[in-house]
Formats: C-alpha cells, structure tokens, sequence
C-alpha cells in the first residue's frame, strides 16, 4: 500500500469498502446461505487489490501512449474525418479523455470501464478548460449469476447531458450508458469507436485477422470480442440512422491484410447493425520516425512495457488510419 | 439452485413435462418433493381456488423454510383474491428472500400502481430498472407512477425509454404509445397525442380506442371542448364505424354544431354513411346536431331524407316542431296531415313524450321555439347535460 498514492488509496479503499458492503449486506448473505454458496474465499482484499492494480496499470500505460497519438495528430484526423455534427456523442472507451479533448465540444459522454482512466480523463479536460462530470464510482455489486458487476448508475439522479460526462460502463451491455440516457428519454445522436493502439500496438489489428480467418489466440480475440459487443450494441445507445465512427490504427501485414479491404470487412459482418457510408485508409507516413508515434519515445516511457521483439517488429511495418463512418440501423 | 423466477419455473416444468396440469404436477411433486419448483408450480394453478392454494403453499413454507417462488406465488394467489395488503406484503417477503427478484418487484410494483401508492411503487420500478435498464414494462409502470403523481415531464421520458427498448412486442409498445399519448394531452401536446394514437393503433387497435375514447371523455368532462373534437375526430378516422358505435358522430357532430361547422357536421356524418353504419341511425343523430345548434332548415332537410330512407313517418313530429318553431306553416300542416293518417304512431309519440305531442300534432298553431340564444340555467346546447352558465356559456 506505501507504494500507492493518495488518490489510488482512496480509490482503492473505496472499491474494497463498497465491496465488502454489498457481500456483507445480511439479505445478499441470506441469499447466498440459502443457496449453500459460503461467502467465497476469493472475495478477498487481495483480489481486489490484484485487479485494481491491473486497471491502474492498464489506465496508465495506455494514456501514455494515447497522448501520443494526440501530440502525433491522430486524433485531429479523426476529428477532420466526422462530420460537424450536434447533438450527444458517445465516446466508447474513452480512456484518459485524449480523443474527448481534441473534440473540444459540448455534449460528450465518454464511458470506460476503468474508474483510473476516467479520473486521467476528467483531469485533463479539466486542465484544458473543458469541465467534465464524472461518475466513475467503482461499486461493484454482487450477482450470483455473473459474480461482480459494476454498480448500476442511479437512474433517480439525471446528468446534465449538455455537458460533458464520464461514466464508468462496460461494452458489453452498455447498462448504464443506457440509464443514463433513457432516464432522460433520449438516446445519443452520434458515437465513436476508437481502435489506435495499446501496448501491444503490433498487435491492435488482430481482430480482423479474426474476422477473414476465424482464428486468433490471446488480446486480439479480446479486440475482436470488444468490436462485436460495441456494434451489436450500438442500437441500444443510438439513434436509428446516427452516425458512428470507426477509427481504427494498425499496420499491413501483421495479418497479411489488404486495409482497403476492412471497411468491407466491417460493412459485411456487421451488415444487420451498421451500413457503412464513407471510409478513407490514410496511410501514417513513417510513424517509426518524426511524423508518427516514435516507438523509442513510447519505448522510453516508464509507463510503456514493449520488448525489443516487439519493437522490431513493430518499426518494420507501414501504418495506416482506417476512418469509417457508419450510420447504425434500428434493432 | 432456487434463482428462477416463478414464470421460469412454471415454464421450464412445463417443457420438462410437456404439459402442466394438478395431475402432472402433483405427480412430479410425488417423485421430488424435494424440488421447491413443483410446488410453486401448484400454488401458481390453484389460482383457481385461492383459499386451497394459500393453504397448499404455507404447508409447503413449513418444509421449506422462506422461499422467494414460494413468496411470490403467494403474493399472486393473494391478488388473485382481491387481498392487497396480504399480496403486497408476500411480494416484499418474496424480494426479502432474493433481492435480485425483478419479477416479484414487478408483481408488487404492479400492485402498488393499481393500489394508487404511486411513491411507493416509483422506488421498486427504479429498482428494477437498475438490476436491468432493458425491460420495458418497468420503463412503462415507471412512467404511470410518475403521471399519476403529476411528473408528467418525467413520465415522457420514461415512455421514450420504453420505446426505446420495447423490440417486436406490438401490444407493449402499444402500450408505450398510448400512454405516452395521454401523458401528451396532459401536457397540452395535442399533436404529439394524436401522432401516437396513431402509432398505438396500427399495433394494438383495440387499447388505442379504448384509450382514445377515454381521452377524449376526459376532455368534455374538463370542458376542454377543443381537444375533445380533434381527439374525437381521430377516433372516427382511426376507425369509422367505430365498432357500431354511434354515439361518437353525436358527440362530434353536437361539438361541431356549437361552433356553427355546420359543413363539418355534414362531412362527419357522410363518413359513418359511407363506412356501413346504420344510415337511420345516423341521420337521427344528425338532426339533433343540427336541432341543438339551432340549424333548423337543416334539421327538416334531415328528417325529410330521414322519412325517405326508413319509410318511418315518426319524424314528422320532429319536422312539425322545428317547422312551428320556424314558422313553416306549410310544412308543419304537411306533417299535421301526415301523422293524423297513422294513429298508432299519434299514440306512440303521446307516450313517449306526453299531452305535448298531441297539443303540437292536433293544434295547427302551436309554438314550439327553438332558441339559439340559450338562457343561463337551461341545458347547454352541446348535449354535455350541464347547465348553458357551467358549460359554453361558462365566463
């Protein structure tokens, strides 16, 4: 716990505290007795603490690079690419908040389901001017179906969506986004996706790998997993007809992929739950030197984890953006 | 595992025993009667005969201990019976027992609603709706709390939100749409409440007219006479000949001839003619429009057609009256002439209406006036039974 700052104690103590108050809750207990299931012993401080470390890590590693991204002009390209249009945009896994920055507009809901990057995320806009609401309380609640879920947003409470708002959500349910926004009748009139690169940023077009072949083992499984749920999800959030854009960074090759060719890849697979409209690949000249993301400075960042491997493989390859705009059909 | 809810049971006993009936259940209890399902099955199809079935499930209690399917089953056999208190308080055991039951918060929000504690039914519909922001029927029971507490902008939203998440049930979005459409009217929306008595029609027909006909008597009976026209007017468009109902062209046309639209009275009734209702019986309708708003040339034009068309000579007494009160000697003594030949219907109309029908059949120069300008304390013209002063002549 020494090596953890204040603001991580606190969070962490509150998750801890919140947990513990739910699984001690006699009625939840009663329950659990009821159904001979003994209070597992794995609901423990140091899970919890495991996990909490994990998202601070994830939460912090990938801002690194996502601030990279945005000094490197990736975003602003993003932004030039959508249209000017009003209305509540959903920012899906938001992150620390870099994309929801360069925007520069009212209106934004920005969910991530890390507390840690949310916090990054309304310090930064906050930083910039741009007053962000944040409602990233990490509760975790109990559901003997699914084990630990996020706390349910209060849906007594109503945001004020003109502005901006952080909310702790997971994609693959979207549940509070969806109370938040259906408490106040409406829905969102546009979204974004962003897909432009982790830790493993050699790695960050594997999904459509899965997509064409059906196989791919590890974290790409998990990028592709993210992508379903999102699209298949987006009516619940959307407007019929709104736009949703994809923003998608990765390098040819890794998967021995045409980038030409993705936006059909997403046109074809998601075709019962987005038309795509508009797609443009814009090839990232050299990010292995000055005019992209220059891995020996995210190699050089404490914060970044990358093995020399990767970094080979990684300045080998050419980079391109892949911007798809999308309309989402009604369910 | 005791996680189902009591429909989950019932229907996953049914599956396994391909048919659910006391027979089947009460065998199937034989062989497990250590399986709470079945037995919950059995309170749920005792619905029938409540006093046996509560009977049935507290012996089940003493083997079981709490159970919330036993709660729950309960709690419907109480309301089954009209106990409320005791079907509130099983529905609250039955939560106590698995505080992840959206069902049985269903059954007692539900209740609560119909019991009008809208406060208290308001706190288990958000807590539904938190355990699960995807069922529409919370958004929707959500919604007639806050109406009915007078939250309407709430209520609105809360409605979209049941659209929003309603999928292919035609009935329960009919459901969101005619609710959403009284909300509307609450709010002074009459465009919005016609746009989604529309969309309510086209998927559950029979709630929408129901709900449009209690809309627009809701509206005559606050003297909103405005609203209760156009929402009349989209009764008879949605559906014109309104399940044989006739009464409606009454209203409307009685609506239509306070505000001197004697051209809208025609049209109306032309679109009952034309939809295959009875034309005797809209054309005596008819003339009363045009009677108690004073058009009394029309009035006789009407009967006229009337006689023509049903052959029943009846409705000449109208034409003697209204033609006294015109001062149409002419038409009156035609009329006079006319009844005199038929003394069975001379002695239908004494009858029916007193020594007054004969003193207008037999007296050539009785007066009977129709006034246009209606006195205070006299009936208003617009058929609302209410005095002129509390009705259109209200200041």
């Amino acid at each position: 716990m020494n090596q953890l700052t204040e603001f991580q104690h606190n969070y962490l103590e509150e998750w801890l505290r919140t947990g513990h108050e739910t699984i001690d809750d006699p009625r939840v207990n009663r329950y659990l007795n009821g159904l001979n299931i003994s209070r597992s012993p794995t609901i423990t401080g140091d899970l919890l603490k495991i996990l909490d470390a994990s998202m601070q890590d994830y939460a912090k590693s990938w801002d690194a690079v996502s601030i990279k991204h945005r000094e490197n002009g990736l975003y602003s390209k993003i932004k030039t690419f959508m249209r000017p249009l009003e209305g509540i945009l959903v920012d899906i896994g938001c992150a620390g908040g870099n994309f929801i920055a360069e925007l520069d507009r009212p209106k934004v809901i920005g969910l991530d389901i890390n507390g840690y990057a949310l916090q990054l995320a309304q310090q930064r806009l906050s930083s910039e001017g741009q007053q962000a609401s944040l409602h990233d309380r990490s509760y975790i609640s109990f559901d003997p179906q699914r084990g630990f879920i996020l706390k349910p947003y209060p849906i007594s409470e109503e945001l004020n969506l003109d502005g901006i708002n952080l909310i702790c959500d997971d994609v693959t349910s979207f549940d509070n986004t969806m109370r938040v926004l259906y408490n106040q009748g409406v829905k969102a009139d546009s979204a974004v996706f962003l897909l432009s690169g982790g830790v493993n940023i050699h790695k960050y077009v594997g999904f459509l790998e899965l997509l064409r072949t059906g196989k791919l083992p590890g974290s790409e499984a998990g990028m592709f997993e993210a992508l379903t749920s999102v699209i298949n999800n987006l009516p619940k959030i959307c407007y019929e007809d709104s736009f949703v854009y994809f923003g998608i960074r990765g390098a040819e090759g890794d998967v021995g992929f045409n980038w030409q060719d993705i936006g059909s890849f997403l046109s074809e697979k998601f075709k019962d739950k987005i038309e795509i409209e508009r797609r443009e690949v814009i090839q990232l000249l050299d990010e292995r030197q000055s005019e992209g993301i220059s891995l020996k400075v995210v190699a050089s960042d404490p914060l970044i984890k990358l093995t020399p491997e990767q970094i080979e493989r990684a300045q080998a390859k050419e980079y391109h953006l892949l911007l798809a705009e999308a309309r989402v059909k009604g369910e | 595992m005791e996680d189902d809810s009591v429909s989950d049971v019932v229907r996953g006993l049914e599956t396994k025993l391909g048919k659910l009936d006391l027979e089947t259940v009460e065998s199937y209890i034989k062989k497990n009667p250590n399986d709470v399902k079945g037995y919950a099955t059995k309170a749920i199809l005792l619905q029938h005969d409540v006093p046996v079935g509560i009977r049935f499930v507290e012996e089940a209690e003493s083997q079981f201990g709490e159970s919330h399917l036993l709660s729950h089953a309960k709690g419907l056999l109480y309301e089954k019976v009209g106990d409320r208190d005791k079907a509130l308080d099983s529905f609250k055991r039955a939560i106590e027992s698995n505080p992840l039951n959206i069902e049985a918060r269903m059954s007692l929000a539900t209740l609560l609603n119909r019991a009008k504690m809208y406060e208290e039914a308001r706190k288990y519909w958000l807590q539904i709706i938190e355990l699960s922001p995807e069922i529409s029927v919370a958004w929707i029971g959500l919604a007639r709390s806050e109406y009915s507490l007078g939250d309407n902008d709430r209520a609105l939203k809360h409605l979209n939100a049941a659209l929003f998440t309603v999928g292919d049930n035609r009935e329960i979005r009919g459901a969101c749409y005619n609710n959403r459409a009284e909300v509307h009217v609450a709010m002074n929306n009459l465009e919005g409440a016609l746009a989604d008595f529309d969309s309510a029609y086209r998927d559950d027909s029979k709630s929408a007219m129901s709900r449009l006909k209690k809309a627009a008597n809701d509206a005559a009976f606050s003297h909103d006479f405005d609203t209760a026209q156009r929402l009349a007017e989209k009764l008879i468009q949605l559906q014109p000949n309104a399940d044989g109902e006739l009464g409606w062209y009454l209203n409307l046309g009685l609506l239509y001839g306070s505000k001197g639209q004697v051209d809208k009275i025609d049209r109306l009734f032309d679109i009952g003619i034309n939809s295959g209702l009875s034309a005797v019986g809209l054309l005596d309708h008819k003339g009363m429009c045009f009677l108690r708003s004073g058009y009394l040339e029309k009035a006789i034009e009407n009967y006229e057609r009337l006689i023509d068309l049903s052959g029943n000579n009846l409705y000449s007494f109208n034409i003697i009256m209204t033609a006294d009160a015109l001062g149409d000697k002419q038409k009156a003594s035609k009329h006079r002439r006319i009844l005199k030949k038929y003394p069975a219907l001379v002695a239908e109309l004494i009858s029916r209406y007193g020594p007054i029908a004969a003193k207008t059949i037999f007296s050539s120069e009785k007066k009977y006036t129709y006034k246009k300008k209606v006195g205070r304390d006299e009936l208003c013209l617009c058929g609302s039974d209410k005095k002129y002063k509390n009705c259109h002549g209200r200041t």
